[in-house]
């Protein structure tokens, strides 16, 4: 009787509709989520003409002033640390990076950490000899080549006067791109500015 | 194979691995593709966290194991449990997070998808993600998951094996966030982070509820009446607002937000095990005391043997050369308790000698 039982009980549950549930539960966020992304637009105009603030920190804030014509690519993008934007076929990728207290924050020490960060999005990235710049709102930093597969640009590093951040620009466009986008990207870079917080 | 496992019907059991398997397959090709390129950029800081995590992984698997009440898991279901949570659930969850928080950041903007996206998202494809693996262990392997304290233990490991992949994640991202400049500072300082800090109340306390109440519905082999129902439905839907309310971007700036948030994800954990942990030592105690009954073992003698310590007591007082004779008793009557609290008879228990338990210290 008591095996009857036990028996019974599991010929009544063979396993079936948890094992549904489970795959459900699996299959679910890994199609619908794509699928709902999929239906949205990829990117949103970015406002032109008033200084768009990309990071802050040690009492600074960093902007960059934007031409008509660029969009930003939010699902690529996260406040305060990757900022993605489209213009044509080129390519600009706003980075801020925070050094923790006593790692190396200099430019040179930014440039080549920069390289190895670009490096893990994409291995064939290679970076040229840099050299120093200065933005036009005085912001001083340096700048370079940037080489990809299919692809070349320029990188930028600039760290904040205040410490504690920096801003890095990478700018990638494939052959077909315009030399307009090109040369929009470059102001887009060209203007960043670093001005104390108001407190 | 206990008789109970004997006895669940094969063909669910099958698909649940097969399941698991193909799962698994799709996880670990997620982590390649997600995080490989940053492994080989970062190829000495992404080794300083895989070993600094190792260690925190072995230490966490043996005091979740020693948690279960009465004895550890078995060896096949905490392997599950933890491979599931590294290597499936982690995986999965990378694609599923992306694909949601992007749409948090199209529909949201970019400032609203960074700072609610997380809360917005992990707990919902996370939670689940976990709890999926749970139910399919216990479908796959059903004697190692019969209630509420099996599925507690095998969530808490299942969300251990998430934790530890996912901090190995935010150690080599942190390297990027901070420029890179100095990685093992970076990999050091989000590991203390990650693991001294809120390693407490992560994954594991969150996935150690949801799967709690996986465990309840196992217990009523997956008819459960509706008190049950809402239990486990209440245990899943606590780990995920718990959850949500970890990663809402609420009492940040300091380490004493973290902290709280922490404190209040196991003290919740904390009181589930205690609950969970009294019935079924009752239970089990209620179950070895009709065992011993059946070999005429005195019924203080019979309770111990829910204790660890009670059974190397009871081992002492044999004979050196016939206690591994002895042991063997006690983890077949151990075992006999154990399906009798589940409610599961044991073939030969009314007549008795078919178990193999007689004479039991």
């Amino acid at each position: 009787m008591a095996n009857g039982n036990a028996a019974s009980a599991h010929v009544r549950d063979p396993g079936w509709t948890p094992l549904g549930a489970a795959a459900a539960a699996v299959a679910l966020p890994l199609l619908a989520w794509p699928l709902a992304g999929a239906l949205l637009p990829d990117a949103v105009s970015v406002p032109s003409g008033r200084p768009v603030v990309v990071g802050e920190g040690g009492g600074y804030e960093a902007t960059t002033r934007f031409e008509p014509g660029w969009t930003e690519l939010p699902a690529e993008s996260s406040e305060g640390e990757l900022l993605v934007y489209r213009r044509g076929r080129v390519l600009l990728q706003v980075r801020v990076v925070r050094p923790p207290q006593g790692a190396p924050e200099g430019a040179h020490d930014l440039w080549r950490g920069f390289e190895r960060i670009t490096r893990a999005w994409d291995p064939s990235a290679r970076f040229g000899e840099p050299s120093e710049t200065t933005g036009d709102a005085g912001a001083e930093g340096l700048t370079g080549l940037l080489e990809v597969d299919g692809a070349s640009g320029t990188a930028a590093v600039f760290p904040s006067p205040g410490g504690g951040f920096a801003v890095e620009f990478a700018t990638t466009a494939d052959r077909f791109a315009s030399v307009r986008d090109v040369q929009a990207a470059g102001r887009v870079v060209d203007s960043v500015a670093f001005s104390e917080e108001e407190r | 194979m206990s008789p109970a496992s004997i006895r669940a019907p094969r063909v669910p059991r099958l698909a649940a691995g097969v399941l698991f398997a193909a799962v698994g397959v799709l996880g670990a090709l997620s982590l390649a593709v997600h995080l490989g390129r940053t492994v080989l950029a970062f190829p000495g800081e992404a080794l300083l966290a895989l070993a600094a995590l190792a260690v925190v992984l072995a230490a966490g698997i043996a005091v979740l194991r020693w948690a279960r009440p009465v004895r550890p898991p078995g060896g096949a279901a905490t392997a599950a449990a933890v491979a599931w949570g590294a290597v499936a659930a982690s995986g999965c969850a990378l694609i599923a997070n992306d694909a949601l928080i992007g749409v948090w950041s199209k529909a949201g903007g970019t400032v609203f998808g960074s700072r609610w996206g997380p809360a917005l998202t992990a707990p919902v494809n996370e939670e689940v993600l976990k709890a999926a693996g749970v139910v399919l262990i216990a479908v796959a392997l059903p004697s190692a998951l019969r209630g509420p304290v099996d599925g507690l233990v095998l969530g808490a490991l299942t969300g251990l094996g998430f934790q530890v992949v996912e901090d190995a994640v935010y150690a080599v991202e942190s390297v990027v966030r901070d420029g890179a400049t100095a990685g093992a500072l970076s990999v050091a300082q989000s590991l203390v982070l990650r693991v001294g800090v809120t390693g407490p109340g992560s994954h594991w306390a969150l996935s150690a509820i949801a799967g709690a109440g996986v465990g309840l519905l196992a217990a009523a082999r997956w008819h459960p009446n509706a008190r049950r129902s809402w239990a486990a439905g209440l245990a899943v839907a606590a780990a995920m607002a718990l959850h949500g309310f970890f990663d809402a971007p609420v009492l940040q700036g300091t380490l004493a937000g973290p902290a709280v948030k922490t404190a209040v994800v196991f003290a919740c954990a904390a009181a589930v095990y205690a609950v969970a942990r009294r019935s079924y030592v009752r239970r089990i105690r209620g179950a070895l005391a009709v065992e011993g009954e059946l070999v005429d073992l005195p019924r203080a003698d019979a309770v111990a043997l829910s204790r660890r310590r009670g059974r190397r007591d009871a081992l002492r007082r044999v004979p050196l050369p016939d206690r591994p004779a002895a042991a063997e008793r006690q983890r077949g009557m151990l075992a006999a308790a154990e399906q009798r609290a589940a409610g599961i008879r044991v073939p030969g228990a009314e007549d008795e000698g078919g178990s193999g338990r007689s004479g039991a210290p």
